[in-house]
């Protein structure tokens, strides 16, 4: 729509009162409304009917054909619609005087609006253009508003704005900044605010040149320095021109600043905490809002951040997040086992399968299941239990397949001495032998048949019986054991043991009938006695079945059957390669008593066999020699408990292998018995073990105490002396001291050690 | 080197006051030895000399050759063997 202003536009109407004109006709040498301005456009129409008449904007239809009279302008009916009479009346355009231009020139001479002929021309002057704008307003404060003073627009009077001292707290005192007082204006007149341009002569010398000024917010109608914030209101007012305590210049220029849904293209009256800006694609606003998570968002949020890091969930991971139930976990999780809700640590209440008896598990590395309480069922022997859910009390329980144990009451343990058959089960050994109970008491060792073939422990009569072939062939009974008698008695029996009062004996019988037989007795006082019962008996001793020795019931001994031998002979050895034989008895003869062997011994000892047993002692010491050449012989006699070291008298000769006599030579008190031959020097020991020396020496009675005691013998050696070969000699010697039991003989040398060996004999007279 | 009894049941040690004893015994068999030694001579001497028989049997048939040489035989045996103090 347009305001469109032609030449020559003029119809006719008929409309009548104050309805639109609705054009008709054309007048000649006028245009049409249609073609002068156009549908839908408005001109300036004016319209006269006598003395009525009527100037207005109008309103071409968009056929063309009526205008309606939008704004009267002026008319016959005070500047109101015509009620228009009925007749023709004519419609055109015009340019009502109130619209017309004509030269203007503002006060301060800066614009000029001038009009030549259809031209307009809008002048601004370059020589004195307008510095400053001003707009006339009035103070109804009660108060003079003085010169400088921040005012807004806070009313109307008399087609004059109203103002009041401006104030940056709140969009009602702030928004509508006007500008500055531009003189002192008193209360209820009017006056000017400079909205734009210099306020000067006024004293700004609080702030320095150029500095912005901005509105104050604690001081209403002042200016500041320090830019205010919200929730203060920041409205720019102007700039110090110049710092001066009274020719200071402010330039006025209101900038005010503007709440958020203030601006054009942001819609958001009224908002909550919490609520952002968000813009609405759909009405190009900015609209208030919570903050959409879900559009106006890009990136991933890290987790840094409180965010995931990732830009998309698994299957299943936003339901359960939605829904955290086991089942939408379990539907998340791509690869659990098993199923239903989701189980944690503590008590936890497991339902298929119960944690006690799992259909299926693999338990390797655990541990600690109460095998009491954690489990049911039975343990089949496939996997090493019993498949018993109940035992016999004491019951042994046992394999009665490959794969199957039983328990019963057949066997039976008490669990510390005692296992029990029941009385009709056996113990079997092979194929057919049995250990059972006894019908009454005691066992049966037995073959398949019970009566027949047994061996029966402690019946009811409190014996053991040994049925052979089904009759009985050995009894033992609280008295003893018999075989072939079901009673056993002393001799009762072809064997038995019998044990009584008064002795106890096993009896082997030949006769029972008379009770004619052996026996091995033991009588409790005596001995073990061997013997024969009443009636011809002998005790006969055959190894290797071979009669050797008997005696018979006379008592006499005899050898290899009845040989009892004569009177007088006695049994003479043969060795152990034959018996002996009865001989006539012969003289004494030597008996070995003991041996003591001399390995480079200082002293030879032969001592403890001399006592009283044999009349004549003899000492033979063979493989005699010396530990040193050339040394002297000796012996001392052991009387009275100990060796005698001095009164001794001793006395030896001997002769050499080349005939040379030694001679005899003696002591009287001396400190032993010399052996070696001679009186020393060629005829000293030789430490040979080549050719040893062999000394006898013989004592008698040596128990006699009170007799001193002496010895005597032969020596036969090689001297040390390579000259005499061969020497022999008798030697002896006697203690004259002491008397006393004769009980030990030491040899020795006068220095160095003897080795050989000793051996001491006994004889008796008879 | 400890000396010890050879006896029937075995070796037994010498006691000190054995040990003591047995010292003093060797000791004096030591100085018996070398009174032996000074009379050595003497034994070699006679084991040496020649029968006293050749010499009676010169005297009873006054065979002075017979005598002289049993004279010079026994000075020849004692200048074989002379006294220790002599040498």
């Amino acid at each position: 729509m347009a305001l469109i202003l032609a030449d020559r536009v003029k119809q006719s109407t008929t409309t009548t009162g104050t309805s639109d004109f609705v054009l008709s006709g054309s007048v000649t040498g006028f245009q049409t409304f249609a073609a002068g301005v156009g549908a839908n456009n408005t001109t300036y129409y004016s319209v006269a009917d006598g003395a009525d008449w009527e100037i207005g904007l109008g309103t071409l239809s968009n056929d063309g054909l009526t205008l309606a009279r939008t704004t009267v302008l002026q008319s016959s009916n005070a500047d109101a619609k015509v009620g228009f009479a009925a007749g023709t009346k004519e419609v055109f355009v015009t340019y009502p005087a109130d619209k017309a231009v004509s030269d203007i020139t503002s006060t301060d001479a800066s614009i000029v609006v001038s009009r030549n002929g259809s031209i307009f021309d809008l002048a601004v002057s370059e020589a004195s253009p307008a510095s400053t704008l001003l707009t006339a307003v009035r103070n109804t404060t009660g108060a003079t508003l003085t010169k400088g003073t921040a005012v807004y627009i806070s009313g109307a009077s008399g087609q004059n704005a109203t103002v009041s001292k401006a104030l940056a707290t709140g969009d009602s005192t702030s928004a509508q900044t006007l500008g500055l007082i531009t003189s002192d204006l008193a209360n209820n007149s009017n006056g000017y605010v400079t909205v734009i341009g210099l306020v000067s002569n006024i004293d700004t010398s609080a702030y320095t040149d150029g500095q912005q000024l901005y509105l104050s917010p604690t001081t209403a109608g002042t200016l500041t320095a320090t830019k205010p914030y919200a929730p203060q209101h920041l409205v720019y007012v102007a700039i110090v021109q110049h710092s001066h305590g009274t020719l200071g210049k402010l330039f006025v220029k209101v900038q005010n600043g503007y709440e958020m849904d203030e601006l054009h293209n942001v819609s958001a009256q009224s908002p909550t905490t919490g609520q952002t800006l968000v813009y609405n694609a759909s009405n190009s606003l900015w609209e208030k809002n919570t903050v959409s998570l879900t559009a106006g968002v890009n990136g991933t949020l890290p987790v840094a951040n409180g965010g995931t890091g990732i830009t998309s969930l698994g299957t299943g991971v936003a339901t359960f997040l939605g829904t955290p139930s086991s089942a939408n976990l379990a539907a998340a999780v791509t690869d659990e086992t098993g199923t239903g809700a989701l189980v944690f640590a503590n008590s936890p209440t497991l339902v298929t399968p119960i944690l006690g008896t799992p259909t299926s598990a693999t338990l390797t590395n655990a541990n600690g299941l109460p095998l009491t309480t954690g489990v049911t069922g039975t343990l089949p022997t496939a996997n090493g239990g019993t498949n018993l859910t109940s035992f016999t009390s004491g019951g042994v329980v046992y394999a009665s397949s490959t794969s199957a144990l039983a328990t019963g009451s057949g066997l039976t343990f008490n669990g510390t001495t005692e296992f029990a058959l029941g009385s009709a089960v056996a113990l079997k050994f092979g194929a057919s032998s049995y250990i059972k109970a006894g019908s009454t008491t005691g066992f049966l060792i037995n073959d398949s048949t019970d009566t027949y073939n047994y061996f029966r422990i402690f019946d009811a009569t409190g014996v053991a019986v040994w049925y052979p072939s089904g009759t009985e062939g050995m009894r033992l009974t609280s008295t003893g054991l018999g075989i072939g008698t079901s009673s056993p008695s002393t001799y009762s029996a072809k064997l038995a043991v019998v044990s009584t009062a008064a002795d106890t004996r096993i009896s082997v019988i030949d006769d029972v009938a008379n009770g004619r037989g052996g026996y091995l007795r033991s009588n409790y006082s005596d001995a073990v006695i061997l013997g024969t019962t009443s009636g011809v008996r002998s005790i006969v001793l055959a190894p290797d079945s071979i009669e050797r020795l008997r005696i018979n019931t006379s008592g006499a001994f005899g050898l290899n059957g009845s040989n009892y031998g004569t009177s007088g002979q006695v049994l003479t050895s043969a060795g152990s390669g034959s018996p002996p034989t009865w001989a006539t008895a012969g003289g004494g003869s030597w008996t070995y008593l003991s041996t003591v062997t001399a390995s480079n011994s200082a002293t030879v000892n032969v001592e403890n066999t001399f006592d009283s047993t044999y009349d004549l002692y003899a000492l033979v010491a063979v493989n005699l020699y010396t530990s040193t050449n050339g040394v002297q012989l000796y012996c001392r006699l052991k009387v009275a408990g100990s060796y005698q070291t001095n009164s001794y008298s001793h006395g030896n000769f001997g002769t050499t292998a080349t005939n040379t006599t030694l001679n005899a030579t003696n002591e009287t008190n001396g400190a032993y018995i010399r052996l070696n031959i001679g009186g020393g020097g060629d005829t000293l020991m030789r430490a040979d073990s080549t050719t040893p020396a062999m000394l006898i020496l013989y004592t008698q009675n040596p128990a006699n105490t009170s007799t001193y005691k002496m010895v005597s013998g032969s020596l036969a050696y090689t001297p040390e002396d390579g000259g005499y070969r061969y020497t022999h000699g008798q030697v002896g010697g006697r203690h004259h001291n002491t008397v006393g039991a004769l009980t030990g003989i030491q040899f020795f040398a006068s220095t160095g050690n003897l080795y050989g060996t000793f051996r001491l004999y006994g004889i008796k007279n008879s | 080197m400890a000396r010890f009894h050879a006896t029937p049941e075995g070796d037994v040690p010498y006691t000190a006051e054995e040990e003591a004893a047995r010292d003093a015994e060797e000791a004096q068999w030591e100085i018996e030895k070398a009174e032996l030694a000074k009379t050595q001579y003497q034994r070699n001497r006679a084991k040496e000399y020649p029968s006293i028989n050749d010499y009676i049997d010169g005297l009873v048939k006054g065979d002075q050759t017979q005598i002289q040489s049993y004279i010079d035989a026994c000075l020849a045996v004692k200048a074989k063997y002379p006294k220790p103090n002599q040498e």
